[in-house]
């Protein structure tokens, strides 16, 4: 059976008293960026206007871009998929019962890439990882691993090493033993195992039994065991988990070489910060749905970059709004601590925040100058990793199905209330959307 | 197939869980011998009356071997039970999956393995057996003249080939509810309590249901037919039967289901 056609039709026949579910397709929560998904080879993106036929309306079809064909019948049905990609799938689908864990997803891994899969608990990670291993078979969808469709994983198995959901061995045997009946499984020669070992740093404890070691070392066993085939794809799902900084930080700089090496590394993490460090393409989920894939820096390029003028004199922050609305910038203003008595303490914490890219650092300076107002400080604030990510998924926990609405600031559009019970000066990590009542400015 | 075979021989090979096993059935078998020749002399074992003429026939080397059969069942019940429900338990199985991607090579390689055990444990049973039957004669008055001749190796042949067929069925029962519940706590509990009580409850309302139940068959052969009253080809041919079905099921579960444990 394949990835495609038995599936689908079998679950649609179980859930056939139930109105076929129209769901919108993926979109980019990110508007300013390029969706990079390709459409399929096929047919055309469901929400891209035809090529041809731009005035055409397009239609939300149940499975808009799914070939509906089975991959390995008919040699056109893969042709798309792009030669450089590790990992390629397209409407790759999930249904367990009624509910889709995975949702439609179009996955493109560069070969190379320290790839970094991101999403909320429930996001549909493991289930995407479990099927691009062929331990489950999707319902609906086709998908590539090294060229070879995930329908017959003993093709490309011998070349991926994985480890999902944390490690998992024997506990009554060795983190050698348990290495070597995997290395037995595959194949592989008894040095790899002596090489792996010394790569995770776990040799001194290689011969007590599983079941003694710490939540580090057993993970560090769960890499060691995905490194034993010397792996063209190497599948990690939270890696990370359990180590100190210091195996953190080794952990990275292992994936960092791995990639280096020319591997290509798929690293599902939570640890946000972890992912922007290390990783160089990101791909981001919610609910079973791809919510951006593409460049790292990409992606946080798109995530609202703001510059913070600090002005010398609080009377002037006002001014300053002014200002900046004047020369088409959005801004509002921000207390960043509790005000006391003392004017001059008071001052200290107001800033005005600029919805604007780093590059206009220096044109807003002027723009105050020319105006009169000293700044006392002036400094570029590019969202991180989790603060794009969170604002993307809406801070909410997949778990519950539904996204909540994302949290917003309360100190947004600050106008001097002195009572503000927010003490530090740190940025909201959600930032101002444009139309609020408090802000200024129409953004560019 | 020899890959996976080798590999699920790594964690049967542990110290612990090989000295505990095999303890436990050295136990059981030196318990079988003693009861057996303990109940010589007119004591009722099992509803018969054992003498010691009757124990110096040729199959008397191996009576004690068969009055332990069912718990020689029960261990080749529990060990793949244990093996194969750990495996989807622990999660193990979903690495072995990933390094040996033909499911039903590895499947067969770990229940050929699986079996080699069972087979090694029947075999220490028989030798354990034996043994203290060869101790326990002279005391009893026992001649071994017979369990030494060629009827005699003849029957000692045929008593480990049926207790092995027995252990090997109830393995099988072990692998079809381990690969059906994917627990080892849930698998051997249902399949010792469909082999034991289920079975015996409804044999005993019923006693008609003797001749089709897979674990009443299993006794009839572990004893050579002897003393059941379904003949001992017609049991052969039905637990083969029952067999086939349950590893036919078990095949296709495991090569389709989604691995999601």
């Amino acid at each position: 059976m394949t990835s495609g056609e038995p599936g689908r039709t079998g679950r649609r026949r179980r859930g056939g008293t139930r109105p076929a579910e129209v769901r919108e397709p993926s979109t980019s929560v990110f508007p300013n960026l390029p969706n990079l998904r390709l459409p399929h080879p096929l047919h055309a993106h469901p929400h891209l206007p035809h090529p041809h036929l731009p005035h055409l309306p397009h239609r939300h079809l149940p499975h808009p871009h799914l070939p509906h064909r089975d991959p390995h019948r008919d040699p056109l049905a893969g042709i798309g998929r792009r030669p450089d990609a590790a990992i390629w799938t397209r409407g790759l689908t999930k249904l367990h019962d009624h509910r889709r864990s995975v949702d439609r997803l179009d996955l493109d891994v560069p070969v190379g890439a320290l790839s970094g899969f991101v999403g909320p608990n429930g996001a549909g990670k493991s289930t995407t990882l479990r099927m691009l291993l062929g331990l489950i078979r999707p319902s609906e969808g086709i998908g590539y691993v090294l060229g070879e469709p995930i329908s017959h994983p003993e093709r490309y198995l011998s070349h991926v090493g994985a480890m999902i959901e944390g490690p998992t061995f024997h506990p009554g045997l060795s983190g050698r033993e348990n290495l070597r009946q995997l290395a037995v499984l595959r194949g592989v020669d008894n040095r790899r195992i002596y090489e792996v070992l010394r790569m995770v740093r776990l040799t001194g404890r290689a011969g007590d039994p599983f079941a003694t070691y710490s939540l580090g070392m057993k993970q560090r066993l769960g890499i060691a065991a995905a490194l034993l085939p010397k792996p063209e794809l190497l599948i990690l799902d939270e890696p990370t988990n359990g180590l100190d900084p210091a195996g953190i930080r080794e952990i990275r700089a292992l994936l960092r070489d791995l990639a280096d090496d020319g591997m290509t590394v798929f690293v599902s993490s939570h640890l946000l910060a972890e992912i922007e460090q290390i990783c160089d393409h990101v791909v981001m989920i919610r609910s079973g749905r791809l919510l951006f894939q593409g460049r790292t820096g990409e992606l946080l390029a798109a995530g609202d970059p703001r510059i913070l003028l600090v002005p010398e004199r609080y009377a002037d922050a006002r001014r300053l709004l002014t200002v900046l609305a004047e020369d088409g910038v959005r801004a509002e203003i921000r207390l960043g601590g509790t005000p006391t008595v003392a004017a001059r303490s008071c001052d200290q914490r107001v800033m005005v925040v600029a919805h604007a890219p780093e590059r206009m650092a220096a044109d807003l300076n002027r723009a105050a100058m020319r105006a009169g107002i000293a700044l006392r400080g002036l400094r570029a604030h590019r969202p991180s990793l989790e603060e794009t990510f969170l604002r993307a998924t809406g801070g909410a926990d997949g778990d519950t199905g539904t996204a909540a609405p994302p949290y917003r600031d309360r100190r947004a559009g600050y106008l001097g209330d002195e009572d503000d019970p927010f003490g530090d000066a740190t940025l909201d990590v959600y930032p101002t959307e444009p139309g609020q009542a408090t802000d200024a400015g129409g953004g560019r | 197939m020899a890959r996976a075979f080798l590999a699920e021989w790594l964690p049967l090979r542990r110290r612990r869980f090989v000295v505990g096993t095999f303890s436990a059935t050295a136990a059981v078998a030196a318990l079988g011998a003693v009861l057996t020749f303990m109940a010589t002399g007119g004591r009722e074992f099992y509803g018969d009356y054992l003498h010691t003429t009757a124990l110096s026939r040729p199959s008397g080397m191996v009576e004690g071997l068969n009055t332990i059969s069912i718990l020689l069942g029960v261990v080749g019940l529990c060990v793949v039970a244990a093996a194969l429900g750990g495996d989807y338990s622990r999660g193990t199985l979903r690495n072995q999956l990933m390094a040996q991607p033909h499911r039903l090579q590895l499947f067969a390689g770990k229940c050929l393995a699986l079996a080699s055990f069972v087979t090694l444990v029947v075999l220490a049973a028989a030798a354990v057996s034996v043994a203290l039957s060869f101790a326990f004669a002279p005391i009893k008055g026992v001649s071994t003249a017979a369990w030494l001749s060629a009827a005699g190796m003849r029957e000692l042949g045929k008593g480990i080939l049926n207790n092995l067929l027995n252990a090997w069925g109830y393995a099988v029962l072990g692998a079809f509810v381990a690969i059906v519940f994917r627990s080892p706590a849930a698998a051997i509990s249902v399949g010792l309590a469909y082999v034991l009580p289920v079975e015996i409850i409804v044999t005993g309302i019923w006693g008609a249901a003797g001749h089709w139940l897979p674990g009443q068959l299993l006794q009839d052969i572990a004893n050579g037919g002897h003393g059941y009253t379904t003949a001992y080809a017609d049991a052969t041919l039905r637990v083969l039967l029952y067999g086939l079905v349950a590893a036919l099921v078990t095949a296709l579960l495991v090569r389709y289901r989604d691995m999601t444990s």
